[in-house]
């Protein structure tokens, strides 16, 4: 009796937990390209590109918007006949929103062969395969913002991002200069892009003359902020600056509406995410944003919103646009150069004045692309753009 | 400011009661920690979210249909991943309620996707007023339908019938049988009720925490280190020990360091397992012979 219980228990377990991998793994293959069935004639032997994001985890919806911008510009490629008649095929790897996932799911897509890889929108994920990249040899293209990324002088690291090190200024310079904002309070996420940019931001105020009146930080997954908004407003802040992921922007707004502090918000790019958006509804309305792309009413940039809206179901965003430019600027350059990574990598470093639908790309030696801000209000849960400004 | 954030602290604090309730239930109950139980109350979120957002059925009948079908799937869980192994080792539970937690979160994905949902009902945004001080109802309602949870637990373990029952089976499965209880009926009727507990947290926290695969996670083990500190097993020690990580989560972020609240947190487990290792209300006494 009790040993027929023994192997039955095992079996149960062991089924369980390969139902569990089963349904964990499936969306990869569910998620992987269709490049064979495009209406083009691309015939040739298929050109590996690796992505590693987030299928599943806390961040899974900003994975879901970088594998949509990737996937909308694979396949325009591959309508057009793919890169000299070789369709691209994309291969993705979860790193289910940790460091060791991304490591592991690194490690997965190399198996693959591929000739360039995207890597997660996050900076700690990236810092945590660094190295490994290094020792790879392949280009890997991002778009997380913590300057930490680009600043270890890895030459395979390309960022189709504004760097936290140009947004941070700009955003104390918009707060200071244009919103007229005499004691200015910092609200960040624990991590490498919260931390590194609100230290850029408290350096760029110290030098316009108003030093931060208070640094406040909360951990990613935390779901109250009383604590830090009050003490931001004990400290006599008329202005906060905020720098977090999609979900807890939304959480930090609706906080401030339910204890209606009076204080000013200028948020970081995941404030103007339509996953913060959609979470802080009417929280959202009257702040101010400051993010790498809105959408203007140019008439390409509209088209192009249209087709990623249909794809993706969702408002475009930035994280849209950047890995879409981000793969046309690799796909162009393979076209360009071959399928040898170290060429690849020369190839995107010389990339100057490229036009994307987020704006003008120029890699710098760094391997930092973009140096553009685009500053929005939030009006009726949507960002209206004020203005764009350049950074340097 | 200090009462602002007082009244903060005890929002969550009665938040991590509510979830800790169900972990003490099946400790009672069945004698097995539920590493599931942060993602009972996410599928109680998104079942509450799909009935009455997705589907506009209105929020009382909402909550029954959450709940009834919360209370079906524990007993199904139990046929599944307890029933098999409750022969077994705890070890070998808790591994097993540890993959029905992973197959959730999963499942979650495939059927409701990554991004984060949003669902207000009952209270919306309101907020009440009280002269500077502001109140959120919705955190009132949790705060009240956990204490009201706790009297009810208490009761129903130490003055009904079946209740006691339910404690006879978790202490020893054995005498209980040869006594003739129907052990079998026992365990799955207590994971209805911690399945159904799980869904009734997840329908009061979806409008203060964003509905999303991962929001059991966090939740689930603060609560558990909740009912630690109240003391292993006792019901109003989950409510106090709620409160009290609650409260010192906040008063950290608000007086030390926003940066190391969770260590206070932490700190606080490690200090009660050190000079009070039977929790603030003791530890349940009886145990297998």
């Amino acid at each position: 009796m009790k040993r027929g219980f023994g192997i039955q228990a095992r079996l149960a377990l062991g089924g369980l937990f390969l139902a569990a991998i089963l349904l964990g793994c499936s969306s990869t293959p569910a998620a992987a390209p269709t490049a064979a069935k495009q209406t083009g004639a691309a015939s040739g032997e298929p050109i590996v590109i690796g992505l590693v994001t987030e299928v599943t985890g806390a961040q899974a919806s900003t994975g879901e918007n970088q594998t949509n911008g990737i996937r909308m510009a694979i396949d325009e490629w591959n309508q057009k006949g793919g890169i000299k008649g070789r369709p691209i095929k994309l291969v993705i790897e979860d790193d289910t929103s940790t460091p060791p996932g991304t490591v592991n799911a690194f490690n997965k897509v190399l198996e693959q062969k591929p000739v360039a890889v995207f890597i997660p929108n996050f900076a700690n994920f990236d810092m945590a395969i660094e190295p490994a990249i290094r020792k790879a040899g392949i280009p890997a293209i991002t778009g997380a913002s913590g300057p930490g990324v680009t600043a270890a002088g890895n030459p395979w690291i390309f960022r189709v991002r504004t760097n936290d090190n140009i947004m941070g200024k700009l955003a104390a310079e918009y707060a200071v200069k244009e919103m007229g904002a005499k004691k200015i309070g910092i609200l960040y996420v624990t991590g490498e892009m919260g931390a590194g940019a609100s230290a850029v931001v408290k350096q760029n105020l110290e030098a316009l003359g108003t030093p931060p009146v208070g640094m406040e930080s909360y951990n990613p997954d935390d779901k109250d902020v009383t604590a830090q908004l009050l003490n931001l407003q004990k400290a006599g802040a008329d202005l906060v600056i905020g720098w977090a992921y999609p979900p807890d922007a939304a959480m930090v707004m609706t906080n401030m509406l339910q204890l209606g502090v009076k204080m000013k918000l200028l948020g970081s790019p995941a404030y103007a995410v339509s996953d913060a958006l959609k979470l802080a509804k009417e929280a959202a309305n009257g702040h101010t944003v400051i993010t790498d792309w809105i959408p203007s009413d140019d008439p390409a940039t509209q088209a192009w919103v249209k087709q990623i809206e249909a794809r993706a179901k969702l408002p475009a965003n930035f994280i849209h646009s950047v890995y879409y430019d981000g793969m046309n600027i690799l796909a162009s350059t393979i076209e360009k150069v071959g399928t040898d990574p170290a060429a690849i990598r020369d190839g995107i470093r010389a990339v100057k004045g490229y036009k994307g639908i987020t704006g003008e790309y120029s890699f710098d030696a760094n391997g930092d692309g973009l140096r553009q801000a685009s500053i929005a209000q939030i009006k009726d849960g949507k960002p209206v753009l004020i203005k764009t400004v350049k950074g340097q | 400011m200090l009462l602002q954030i007082l009244i903060s602290g005890l929002a969550m604090g009665s938040v991590y009661g509510l979830v800790a309730l169900g972990f003490v239930l099946l400790v009672n109950a069945a004698d097995i920690i539920n590493f599931a139980q942060g993602e009972f109350v996410m599928l109680g979120a998104f079942l509450v979210f799909t009935f009455a957002e997705l589907w506009g059925i209105p929020y009382l009948p909402a909550i029954v249909m959450v709940m009834a079908a919360m209370a079906l799937f524990g007993m199904v869980m139990e046929r599944i991943a307890y029933r098999p192994l409750r022969n077994t080792n705890t070890a070998t539970i808790i591994v097993s309620t540890l993959g029905i937690s992973v197959f959730l979160q999963n499942m979650a994905l495939r059927v409701w996707g990554s991004v984060p949902e949003y669902f207000g009902q009952p209270f919306g945004r309101q907020i009440i007023d009280l002269g500077g001080i502001r109140l959120v109802p919705q955190h009132l309602l949790i705060l009240v339908v956990t204490g009201l949870l706790v009297l009810l637990q208490h009761w129903f373990f130490h003055s009904t019938r079946l209740g006691k029952l339910m404690r006879a089976t978790a202490q020893d499965k054995q005498t209980a049988r040869l006594l003739g209880v129907n052990i079998g009926l026992m365990t799955s009727l207590t994971f209805a009720m911690a399945s159904a507990l799980g869904g009734l947290a997840g329908i009061l926290l979806a409008p203060t925490f964003y509905i999303s695969v991962e929001m059991g996670v966090r939740v689930g083990i603060k609560a558990f280190v909740a009912s630690i500190i109240g003391g292993w097993g006792s019901i109003p020690g989950a409510l106090v020990g709620g409160l009290v990580i609650g409260l010192v989560e906040v008063l950290a972020a608000a007086y030390v360091s926003s940066l190391y609240k969770d260590v206070f947190a932490f700190v606080v487990l490690i200090a009660v397992l050190v000079l009070m290792p039977r929790g603030i209300f003791g530890e349940r006494v009886a145990q297998k012979a």
